[in-house]
């Protein structure tokens, strides 16, 4: 396994500590893109992307012409009013950026197509519970089988693009929820496998010194392999058709998000669809200008 | 050109009104969703067109109007709009905010006006609509809709010269609507209709305002010399008869506002715009096989059978077979029995 | 292609329900001593010498054949490389073994005798595969997810025979995402339980019940057979009926007179695996006959008639005969006590095409 991405704050101080690594920066503005940058740059390691979680919708953040070749992961809960946004359209189009949107009510599943039609990079941020799978399903067939050119939508990009796999494909990393791709420090440079348990703080390591070969690491190689467990435990996802892509992700809390399976079987047969009418069309999308 | 309906609700009661059908039935009241506007912009998109026009009801009731309008020019289409310009304020604001700043190439407003002395609208109307002229007038034309034969159009001029519209005027003829009591103009006539307009043509010249027709004149009612002053105006070819192809907001499309009920098809059923209009040129065959014009000599007529004049319009055919027997082919009569059963 | 099925043991870790192996046979000896394998070695050197054109493939086999060590397959490696350095090109070795026994020790040897892919049996239903006396399937599974990550980090490629039993018949598409889902685009293989004499009805299936379990599972797998690697018996069968590509297996082929040959750990030589498992058309031994004279023995006359007699008789006018040859003839001899009757499992191949595959496929078999 190659040296995993990671995932951190925007801190100078946790930058020196380590180096070599293709570096995340998380912040919580647009404001200190460019500084982030700059110390990063200094501390010898290299740029994933800048993580933007702002509490504005896309419409209200201020882009500037020097975020233009930073690619940018812009985490945001809603996009705003379209009329606010179309202002601002054709800056954000200059932009290497992709924009989360949380699906956890349907205005903004809209806006992820409304986003993904006028060219913006976009990712459907799901199941947390209140997710309306049906109408992320019609999300979906839109993004794969779509002719007219868009914008791709995550997940749904990066399933087509790699499914069906001979190996078991997770996507979380389109979130860096990939312990096998990423991991996550917080200011004390203390390492945890994903956002999540990093808000939990449960740590698999003290820094990132400790961890070494990341495939040799127990809690890491555990992680990787924690896929096991469905099939020796005779779970309810290992018997699904649409685990082969969704990897049991919503297995903590399938009451609450029951509709996963349908979704995934469904999704299987979306990716069925878009091989068919690529081999039949042979076609290349052209960006729509 | 595709007319998208935004809406089918309206704030003005036109007593020519021909969408009315659509404004008191099944799909009264509905309004164009996100999703489907975008399945619209991709399905004109892909069929090569370029240009669409919003319609109602009233298109600016619609809460996402002013996202609408510019949600379609940035996917790249000039856009027409439809209105009654009676807005809200707070439409107005939105309006003033997002779209004083659009160049003129890209949006086009057809404001429909009404004779404020033959067909008065109340105070809160006229500032209103006022408000708007006065915000959007640079990019709005006149429409008219001539539907009794004492008309006038000084008031439209004044209108476009005291809020600087544009210099042209959309004027059309109010058409029946098959099954419907709105007030509309009679075929026999129509000639005086011309030459009312005709009298006009002074202003035209004075004021320099170019015209359009819109469809349903049949050419025969024009002397020569009315035609070579509406060519003169700019109103090239008015003598045709769709199909306009509107799209309402439950995503079924028909023929033109006066036939919202004839054959009416779901946009889903269609992969390109080529084949709705082929579909609706067949209904019109259809239609002008049984009747070729709105005149007993529309049979036989040079012009039509030359492709220069339609024969009218096919709504005042349709409506010509409601008062007969029945004795048309069965696809036709299945068809106009809706209507007469609305009686 | 010479086929081999060699069984250095017959020894077992697993007690698997349906085995023969384990529950039906009178226990011979356990393990093949080193001398037999030499011996073995040479006779596979010998028989490609004698046959320039022919090759062979081993499928080392059991019991499990991981129960021998790693040490065993050095030794394996060693005799071969010292009797068939010139026929070694015409060799090839596979393994069949239950996996809860591989360690990262046996893979040298094994990727040296050129295995690239092992092939396994699995079951998600508890008490069907398991270890030992009490039939841990716990632990079997664990040290099966164990092994076959070891295999996909090494590189080697993993396929999955599953023995439809009676507990299988209440879940078939369950069973068929489970599996499909385990492994991704591997070989998957769907078996009826085959058992030879009474006492296995509580798990025994028929015919009928094996094509609706198969009948349940193919429109699944024809809607979305291009994401899945290779599943039996839909993919031959398809390729059969519609591509008119014949690709038949030894018990479909009705050519196994020619090709097959069963090794047991004392040199005993049958006609395959089955035929030793039952005790059925022993040739000889090994250190007395070659392979040569095995292929030669008159019992496998019988075979080569079978194809006659059929067609002629309970197969006669079967217009799936070319893709089956009136299957197994263990088969036909388990149910009738002779070789010239046909397999009862035909039947189950006739449902599965006629009421499924065809409606679906919508192709008239070549032979109609």
């Amino acid at each position: 396994m190659r040296s995993p991405n990671i995932v951190c704050p925007n801190s100078e101080s946790l930058l020196q500590k380590f180096k070599g690594h293709a570096v995340a920066l998380r912040m919580n503005s647009c404001d200190h893109i460019a500084e982030g940058v700059a110390h990063l740059r200094k501390s010898g390691n290299t740029l994933f992307c800048v993580i933007v979680e702002s509490d504005r919708p896309l419409a209200e953040i201020q882009f500037e012409d020097h975020h233009r070749g930073i690619p940018l992961a812009v985490m945001v809960p809603a996009a705003g009013r379209f009329r606010d946004l179309a202002a601002h359209l054709h800056r954000v189009r200059e932009l290497n950026l992709r924009v989360y949107l949380p699906c956890d009510n349907p205005d903004n599943l809209t806006s992820l197509r409304i986003l993904s039609s006028v060219g913006i990079h976009c990712c459907a941020v799901f199941g947390n519970g209140r997710t309306d799978w049906e109408s992320l399903a019609d999300l979906a067939t839109y993004a794969v089988l779509e002719r007219s050119p868009h914008a791709p939508i995550e997940p749904f990009a990066f399933i087509v693009s790699n499914y069906p796999a001979s190996k078991r494909l997770d996507w979380g990393r389109v979130f860096f929820d990939d312990p096998g791709h990423f991991l996550h420090l917080d200011e004390d440079g203390r390492v945890a496998l994903s956002q999540a348990e990093l808000a939990e703080k449960r740590f698999v390591a003290q820094s990132l010194g400790e961890i070494g070969a990341p495939d040799e690491f127990p809690p890491i190689r555990e992680r990787l392999r924690s896929w096991r467990h469905y099939f020796t435990d005779n779970h309810p996802c290992a018997f699904c058709a649409g685990w082969k892509i969704c990897l049991g992700k919503f297995s903590p809390s399938l009451s609450e998000n029951a509709g996963c399976s349908g979704f995934f079987t469904e999704m299987i047969d979306l990716v069925r669809q878009h091989t068919a009418l690529k081999v039949a069309l042979q076609e290349q999308r052209i960006w729509q200008l | 050109m595709a007319n998208i309906l935004l809406t089918s609700s309206c704030n003005r009661s036109c007593p020519y009104c021909f969408a009315r059908n659509e404004i008191s039935g099944p799909s009264g009241g509905q309004r164009l969703s996100w999703e489907n506007l975008i399945y619209i912009a991709d399905f004109l998109w892909a069929s090569g067109q370029r240009k669409v026009s919003l319609l109602g009801g009233e298109p600016t009731l619609h809460p996402q109007c002013g996202d609408f309008i510019l949600y379609l020019i940035d996917r790249g289409f000039k856009v027409t709009v439809f209105t009654n310009g009676i807005l809200s304020p707070s439409r107005l604001k939105e309006f003033r905010r997002h779209l004083t700043e659009m160049p003129l190439e890209k949006l086009d407003l057809v404001c429909n006006l009404n004779d404020p002395v033959l067909t008065p609208a109340v105070p809160q109307e006229m500032q209103r609509l006022n408000s708007f002229l006065a915000v959007m007038g640079p990019w709005t034309r006149a429409g008219f809709n001539i539907y009794r034969l004492d008309f006038t159009l000084d008031f439209l001029f004044d209108h476009i010269n005291r809020f600087s519209m544009k210099r042209r005027l959309r004027l059309g003829i109010a058409h029946p609507v098959p099954g419907s009591q709105g007030s509309f103009i009679p075929t026999q006539d129509l000639r005086s209709v011309v030459t009312r307009l005709y009298s006009f043509r002074q202003l035209f010249e004075t004021y320099r305002i170019s015209l359009r027709l819109d469809c349903g004149f049949p050419l025969c009612k024009f002397s020569d010399q009315e035609l070579g002053w509406l060519y003169r105006s700019g109103s090239h070819s008015p003598f045709g008869c769709g199909p306009a192809l509107d799209i309402a907001p439950d995503m079924t499309a028909y023929h033109c506002f006066p036939l919202s009920n004839y054959k009416r098809k779901s946009l889903f059923e269609f992969n390109s715009l080529e084949e709705i209009n082929k579909h609706f040129s067949q209904l019109r065959d259809e239609i002008r096989t049984e009747i070729p014009g709105i005149y007993e000599e529309c049979d036989g007529c040079h012009c039509r059978e030359g492709g220069v004049c339609a024969g009218g319009g096919m709504c005042q055919i349709v409506c010509r077979f409601l008062g007969e027997a029945p004795i048309r082919p069965a696809g036709i009569e299945d068809e106009i029995s809706k209507y007469r059963m609305s009686k | 292609m010479a086929t081999v099925i060699f069984k250095p043991t017959e020894a077992c870790n697993s007690r698997c329900i349906y085995c023969d192996v384990v529950y039906r046979k009178t226990p011979g000896p356990k393990r093949m001593t080193f001398e037999t394998l030499e011996t073995f070695f040479q006779r596979v050197n010998e028989f490609l010498l004698e046959r320039p054109q022919e090759r062979m493939r081993i499928i080392w086999h059991g019991g499990e054949p991981l129960l021998l060590g790693p040490h065993y397959f050095e030794r394996a490696l060693r005799y071969q490389e010292k009797h068939c350095s010139g026929t070694v090109t015409r060799i090839r070795h596979s393994i069949q073994s239950n996996l809860t026994l591989l360690s990262r020790e046996f893979l040298d040897p094994m990727r040296k005798l050129g295995v690239v892919s092992i092939g396994t049996s699995y079951d998600p239903i508890d008490n069907i595969r398991g270890l030992g006396k009490n039939r841990d399937s716990l632990t079997y599974k664990k040290r099966f997810m164990e092994a076959i990550c070891l295999l996909e980090e090494e590189g080697f490629n993993w396929g999955v025979i599953y023995v439809v039993t009676k507990h299988s018949l209440g879940k078939p598409l369950e069973i068929f995402n489970f599996l499909t889902n385990l492994s991704p685009q591997k070989e998957l293989k769907f078996n009826p339980v085959l058992v030879n004499g009474c006492g296995l009805d509580h798990i025994k299936v028929s015919p009928t019940e094996y094509a609706e379990f198969l009948g349940a599972i193919f429109p699944a797998w024809l809607r979305n057979r291009d994401a899945f690697g290779p599943i039996e018996p839909f993919s031959s069968l398809l390729q059969n009926l519609c591509e008119d590509r014949p690709s038949l297996v030894c018990l479909d082929s009705g050519a196994c007179a020619y090709s097959h040959l069963g090794v047991l750990p004392d040199g005993s030589l049958f006609h395959c695996g089955r035929a030793a498992n039952w005790g059925l058309l022993y040739y000889g031994a090994i250190q007395e006959k070659s392979f040569s004279q095995i292929f030669s023995d008159p019992q496998r006359e019988m075979l080569l008639r079978r194809n006659a007699v059929l067609p002629e008789t309970e197969c006669q006018g079967c217009r799936f005969w070319d893709i089956c040859h009136g299957g197994c003839p263990l088969d036909g001899w388990s149910a009738t006590g002779s070789f010239y009757h046909k397999s009862e499992w035909c039947h189950a191949k006739k449902r599965l095409i006629e009421k499924y595959i065809e409606p679906l496929v919508q192709k008239e078999a070549p032979w109609t």
